[in-house]
């Protein structure tokens, strides 16, 4: 699925190859020319700014103190050479080794936490370290370790001779430079970079995201310190200076200006900087305004950095896409349409949904589900004889920014109709933009009941059991088992509330005796489920309701499987096919799920061969199993086609009309209508208990399954109108 | 990588050439002033010294000798890495022959070894720590002006005679601050006084009351400040501020400079005591000279380091005009034979160690109902004579001292 | 008690509030900005700074006292923090939070630059008002009339300010503008506007703080750049958004690093950065914040 955020381009090993060695017979030749003792440091940061340039532009982890490294090394290489007299050989790899260990203890520390709380804890313990190189007697505080000798390498080359260590240190930089591109370009970096672009979707396809980003931080560490321990013999000093906070904020100068997340960038940006403080030295202060200067237009204005622009302006105009660069770190912005047609012959739709941010997992699904539809209508001659194009927006998971490429693709790309999205709170932000510019709004994630209710109008439909019928079709199902005291979980948000307070409703109605004993509201994205697990652990209830969803579920699941929590309570989770394929063998056999069209269940109940070619068609795609999130955005996209079809126009007002009563075109199988007064499908809801099949031995799926048809739980008409009248314009 | 980020990288390489090319020139003595001149000693030191040593080259009379003579500067921002990239520039691709001044003795240690290595010559005037010609001392090197032992022994004793016999010490914690403190201490107590406690505080900074308290709470009569420039001054101003003094302490400033004094005013600065190696108003010739550099210096009258730099370098060239050439160990031991003899510090020697040694003097600052002006600040309490004002020669544990 | 005489230990325990004073004032500023910009504000030191020099240059070239430059320093500060948010801050909203993090960073660069390049680093000296000359004899220390204003002067703004976030209509919009801006902008509010003017309100504190510190530290072009870290430390601990948890762990901060100094003077540097640490890594959140 091509919706990642790095532009990922084919590179040609050759060209690189070539590049390469140009530049390391550039840089043999350079001593004949310039000041080796220049280039040496020149070497020596950039060094330490790829290092640093694979934990941020690779693994999206910008910390802020990584001159505790590059000191930290200086440090323990200079004592090592001067006071215990080790060979240069060994005293490099002795500070490398240092900073390593130092690097694995930070970042055991920092990675527990994500995006600015990281960057701070990173300061903070470089910090500490700076205060402890100030008072230890071995590093000669102010004064610094001076007059570490040189030494003889492997008792052979002399590297008082300046040209010799010349040669030394760019043999270093360059097996440091190849260690850290054979990195990224393997299997370990490809997977830190897709968990850099969307981590809630690397942990569910099983990767454990910690692992990664820690080995990448101990990694960049180390290569930090062979930075930091060659320096240390090049310049026979190590002092304060390196690791001092301003040093942390330089090498990030270097990487923002060369290039975040390119190769090369990290070498042109410590070159460039290098040289302006050699030049304005004389100037004095005159250095850091320019370093200032330069942070702020390349935040402002040149994100990409030298090396990121110039290949943009390079292979824009030659369509020759030979260069690895990336866009700068993941940041919500909108995805590239799949073909943008501009002709009379083409109907535009837009799917507004979650492809990056917490919801990810669901919101790709269901992007894939769309394409599937839209792939299948044109291949059968389109959509009233016109070619259908699926424009794909990016809302992150966030209200205003789903709003805002909703009214962007209506009003600028003039789709039809609109499909998504993932998050309830963005479903009533992009509802108020479909009512305002009259364009039909499908739902087939998102589910709250006020989006039809409290706030419906003409333009907005559901083909998923919104959240009044899939909280009562669950509580009705727990109603006839014996437990009497529940407890409720569920996302801190719109859908987590509504869809509860609908549970507990029809619990009351339905169960006099059970009640609820206690609530509580993880944050979505959460990541640290331990609070909570211990909030109903220590209310004691006899069952809990879970409204969790996607990767959320599959963290909680997995801590609170830590904790027992599954053998003390019973537990009714959303466990669909995402999260139970996520899981995989980390699920827990026994728990009641509930999900909107499980693909194994519905094979039993509605099989069809449409369905069959569905799944292979998915499978083709994302080597997966589809789960609701897909079948239902297909069948938003089917059903839609269907009432332009009735219609026989696309015309906004038509289709409404002919979409109020319609049959829905469902993967799920017939006997599904739109009801007029509030546009919801009654689709109904599938309940069954986690277990392994011998069919699937990979992930666990149902056994025991029934379906509640959606007209046994959704709010009577009568009620809906006592809430509020008529749908109206 | 593909060949469009080569040219980038070929690009900014040729571009960083210049910053790097060796400049091939001899048959021109260059010297190089590297000191502080944007920080906490720039006033004492900085552009100033750039003034004495031209001054000194053009009193020479360089051009009449057929002599070509350059100075160049630097700003070694009171750190060691700083100066030693300077330095190492400067005497590999730079051609730089000699470098005077260099306060803060971290970086003058830095630069002592790599003259060493490198075999060129080091004129010290601002750094202070007495090791330059003790367990650091090399041939290529010569310590002017004062060290830490000559404060010490000056102010120390002196303070200790005249009945302040318990100390507690403010020290800034790098080379400079801890020999100072090691020396005046070894005073205070060969004196019989008593050390009641001591303190260390970063270089630079801005609040002192946490330490003053401790230094009031031990109850010391003298509070020694271990420390210079703008330490100085800020533990002095914060004192008052706490009533130190009120409350029967006395501070005793270790390292006081004119331009300190200059910038506390008297009403604050009045009745310190401390020790120098030169004042401007002391006879004919250093007024003369004091009044020349300050129409030079922007009004600032010369502190002992400004004088040493122009002494220093009288001296240097005086024995590279006698050897002929700018050979950093040849020229260096030209200067230890030949004794000196300038305006400001009359006539004196360098003895095997590197130290030059002259009269030190001890000063009280005037107070302001006794100043007839600006710059006019110090009486003369006493005069140490060259042979006592230093430690002995055979105390050091310098190499180049036969036993 | 524990072997330490009890003058030396409230001597340094009204120090530590002193310098306390200066990180509550210094970290409310920054939580204001971050509670409703998301910026963590690095140019805050810078800003402090400048706040100092604005009144050196008050007295120098205006012969604007002490007690004006209390009210037109920080307001001259805020107005350069205004357009600063206008001109750059703004277009960086819709990006990640890191890049204000950078932006702010180098902004904090130049200007130390600027006045590094204009005053050198020796600093100005800035004559204490007279009326807040000498002190009191407290008995255990000399306690200077002036640090005492400082911390009432800190107390009050601090309190003010509290006060009038939490508890007045327009510290609600400002608070209601941080959990859903779009809801607010519905009730007519301008919260562009806001914002700016918010983030001018933080800077005018930074500003305010550099006033109260010009008699007593020297005013200086670098006086800033360590305090910045410090008080980032602070406000993590605090709950980067939370008002009362800056001003209240400002000063505790400030006396615990005092007590440090009287047992421990060699981890009085890195105490704060410890218990950020720990912070961090137990509540996230900060002691009093809320989750965002």
């Amino acid at each position: 699925m091509a919706v990642a955020a790095a532009r990922v381009v084919p590179r040609t090993l050759r060209t690189e190859s070539v590049a390469f060695a140009a530049m390391v017979a550039l840089l043999l030749a350079a001593p004949a020319v310039f000041y080796p003792v220049f280039l040496m440091k020149a070497l020596c940061f950039a060094l330490f700014a790829c290092a640093f340039n694979l934990l941020v532009g690779y693994a999206g982890l910008l910390s802020f103190g990584h001159a505790a490294f590059l000191g930290s090394a200086g440090y323990a290489s200079a004592h090592a050479a001067k006071v215990w007299g080790v060979p240069p050989e060994l005293a490099i790899l002795f500070g490398t080794a240092v900073a390593a260990v130092v690097g694995l203890a930070v970042g055991a520390l920092a990675i527990r936490r994500q995006g600015i709380y990281f960057s701070m804890i990173t300061l903070a313990l470089a910090q500490m370290i700076y205060f402890f190189s100030l008072q230890a007697p071995f590093t000669g505080g102010e004064d610094g370790i001076q007059a570490v000798p040189r030494g003889r390498l492997f008792g052979l080359l002399d590297l008082n001779d300046t040209l010799t260590l010349y040669f030394v240190v760019l043999a270093i930089f360059l097996g440091g430079f190849l260690v850290i591109y054979r990195a990224i370009h393997s299997p370990f970096g490809h997977v830190l970079k897709a968990i850099r672009d969307n981590e809630p979707r690397a942990i569910s396809l099983g990767y454990k995201a910690d692992h990664y980003k820690l080995i990448a931080f101990v990694l960049s560490a180390a290569l930090s310190g062979l930075a930091g321990g060659t320096k240390a013999l090049v310049f026979q000093l190590a002092s304060l200076t390196d690791v001092h906070w301003s040093m942390s904020g330089e090498v990030v100068l270097m990487t923002l200006l060369g290039g975040l997340g390119t190769v090369a960038g990290p070498v042109v940006g410590a070159f460039v900087v290098i040289m302006l403080e050699h030049y304005l030295a004389q100037l004095g202060a005159w250095v850091t305004v320019v370093q200032g200067a330069i942070f702020v237009v390349c935040v402002l204005t040149f994100r990409r950095g030298i090396v990121g622009e110039l290949s943009r302006l390079l292979t824009k105009p030659l369509r020759m896409n030979l260069v690895l660069t990336v866009e700068p770190p993941p940041v919500h912005r909108a995805i590239g349409t799949v073909e943008r047609a501009q002709s009379q012959t083409t109907i535009k739709v837009a799917i507004v949904s979650s492809a990056s941010g917490p919801t990810a997992l669901l919101g790709l699904a269901g992007i894939e589900g769309a394409r599937i539809a839209v792939a299948e209508l044109n291949a059968a001659g389109g959509l009233l004889d016109r070619r259908l194009d699926l424009l794909v927006r990016d809302d992150g998971g966030r209200p205003d920014v789903g709003a805002r490429e909703a009214r962007q693709a209506i009003v600028e790309d003039e789709v039809a109709a609109v499909f998504g999205p993932v998050g309830s709170d963005v479903l009533l932000a992009m509802s108020d933009v479909a009512r305002e510019h009259r364009t039909i709004l499908i739902t087939h994630t998102a589910n709250t009941e006020r989006a039809l209710v409290e706030r419906g109008h003409r333009y907005i439909f559901s083909v998923v059991p919104n959240t009044f019928m899939e909280g009562s079709a669950v509580a009705r199902y727990l109603a006839q088992r014996p437990y009497q005291q529940y407890m409720v979980v569920g996302p801190d948000y719109e859908l987590g509330h509504i869809q509860a307070e609908a549970f507990e409703r029809r619990l009351r109605r339905d169960n006099a005796a059970a009640s609820v004993v206690g609530r509580t509201w993880p944050k979505l994205g959460e990541r640290h489920f331990t609070p909570h697990i211990s909030a109903i652990l220590a209310a004691r209830p006899e069952a809990v309701y879970s409204n969790l969803f996607g990767s959320d579920l599959i963290e909680f699941t997995r801590q609170a499987a830590e904790h027992n929590l599954f053998t003390k309570v019973a537990f009714a989770g959303l466990y669909d096919v995402e999260a139970l394929q996520g899981l995989g063998h980390d699920a827990v056999e026994g728990v009641i799920a509930y999900e909107r069209g499980p693909f194994h269940v519905i094979r039993r109940l509605a099989p069809s061969e449409r369905f069959e070619q569905f799944i292979h068609a998915y499978g083709a795609a994302t080597n997966k199993y589809p789960s609701a999130w897909a079948i239902n955005a297909y069948d938003a996209v089917m059903t839609w086609a269907r009432a332009v079809q009735k219609a026989g126009t696309v015309e906004t007002e038509r289709v409404v009309d002919a979409l109020e009563g319609l049959e829905l075109d469902s993967l799920r199988g017939p006997g599904r209508f739109i009801r007029p007064i509030d546009h919801q499908a009654n689709v109904g809801s599938y309940i069954g208990v986690v277990a392994w099949d011998p069919s699937f031995p990979d992930f666990m799926i149902w056994r025991d399954a029934v379906y509640v048809p959606g007209d046994e739980v959704w709010r009577p008409e009568a009620e809906v109108l006592a809430v509020r009248p008529a749908p109206k314009a | 990588m593909n060949w469009r980020t080569l040219l980038t990288v070929v690009a900014t390489v040729v571009l960083t050439a210049g910053a790097a090319e060796a400049q091939i020139s001899d048959g021109v003595v260059k010297i190089g002033v590297l000191n502080d001149q944007s920080s906490l000693y720039a006033d004492l030191t900085g552009q100033g010294s750039v003034v004495a040593a031209r001054m000194a080259v053009e009193d020479f009379g360089a051009p009449a000798k057929g002599l070509k003579v350059e100075i160049i500067f630097a700003d070694h921002q009171n750190k060691a890495d700083v100066g030693s990239n300077i330095t190492r520039q400067w005497y590999d691709a730079d051609k730089v022959d000699v470098i005077v001044d260099v306060p803060n003795s971290a970086v003058a240690l830095a630069v002592n070894q790599l003259t060493r290595d490198k075999k060129k010559a080091f004129l010290v005037s601002g750094a202070a720590s007495s090791d330059l010609t003790g367990k650091a001392c090399s041939p290529n090197t010569i310590h002017w002006t004062y060290d830490t032992w000559a404060l010490a022994n000056g102010t120390g004793k002196a303070i200790v005679k005249t009945g302040g016999n318990t100390w507690f010490f403010l020290t800034a914690d790098y080379a400079f601050g801890h020999a100072l403190e090691r020396d005046t201490e070894a005073v205070v107590l060969a004196h019989g006084g008593k050390v009641l406690g001591k303190v260390r505080h970063p270089l630079n900074t801005a609040d002192f009351s946490s330490f003053l308290l401790q230094a009031q709470a031990s109850k010391a009569k003298i509070i020694g400040l271990a420390n210079a420039g703008g330490d100085t001054t800020n533990a002095i101003k914060q004192a008052a501020e706490f009533g130190i003094v009120k409350g029967g302490q006395n501070l005793a400033g270790l390292l006081v400079f004119l331009t300190d004094v200059h910038g506390l005013g008297l009403p604050t600065a009045q009745g310190l005591i401390f020790t120098e190696a030169f004042y401007w108003d002391m006879n004919d010739k250093t007024r003369a000279w004091g009044k020349k550099f300050a129409e030079r210096n922007r009004g600032i009258h010369p502190t002992m380091i400004h004088a040493g730099v122009y002494a220093s370098v009288l001296h240097y060239l005086k024995a590279v005009e006698a050897l002929k050439s700018d050979d950093g160990s040849g020229v260096i031991a030209k200067m230890k034979e030949t004794p000196t003899d300038d305006p400001l510090f009359g006539k004196g020697t360098i003895r095997p160690d590197g130290r030059k040694v002259h009269d030190m003097y001890l000063f009280e600052v005037k107070k302001p109902a006794e100043s007839k002006g600006a710059w006019d600040y110090y009486t003369l309490r006493a005069t140490i004579p060259a042979a006592e004002a230093f430690r002995p020669l055979d105390k050091g544990d310098c190499l180049l001292v036969k036993k | 008690m524990l072997g330490i005489a009890p003058q030396a230990l409230f001597g340094q325990l009204l120090i530590g509030l002193i310098n306390g004073s200066f990180y509550a004032i210094l970290s409310l500023g920054l939580a204001v900005i971050f509670g409703l910009l998301n910026i963590i504000n690095f140019t805050h030191g810078a800003q402090y700074m400048m706040g100092a020099f604005g009144a050196w240059f008050l007295l120098q070239y205006a012969g604007l006292g002490y007690w004006w430059a209390l009210l037109v320093a920080p307001l001259l500060v805020g107005l350069i923090g205004v357009v600063l948010e206008r001109v750059m801050l703004k277009r960086l909203y819709h990006l990640d939070h890191l890049y204000g993090l950078l932006l702010t960073f180098g902004l904090a660069l130049i200007i130390q630059g600027l006045f590094r390049n204009q005053f050198g680093s020796s600093g100005l000296p800035y004559a204490m008002p007279a009326e807040l000359r000498g002190g009191f004899n407290l008995g255990f220390m000399f306690l200077p009339t002036y640090r005492a204003w400082v911390v009432v002067c800190s107390l009050l703004v601090c309190l003010g300010t509290w006060y009038v976030i939490e508890r007045t209509r327009l510290g609600s919009y400002l608070r209601a503008a941080t959990e859903n801006p779009t809801l607010v902008r519905a009730f007519g509010i301008n919260v562009p506007r806001m914002i700016t003017l918010t983030y001018g309100f933080g800077v005018a504190l930074a500003a305010l703080a550099g006033v109260l510190a010009a008699p007593i530290y020297q005013v200086n072009p670098l006086m800033g750049a360590d305090l910045i870290i410090v008080v980032f430390a602070v406000v993590v601990i605090g709950g980067m958004g939370s008002i009362m948890g800056s001003i209240v762990t400002g000063f505790a901060l400030g006396v615990i690093e005092g007590l440090t100094k009287v047992f421990y003077p060699e981890a009085s540097n890195t105490v704060i950065f410890v218990i950020m640490a720990l912070v961090l890594l137990v509540k996230p959140a900060g002691l009093f914040g809320r989750a965002h």
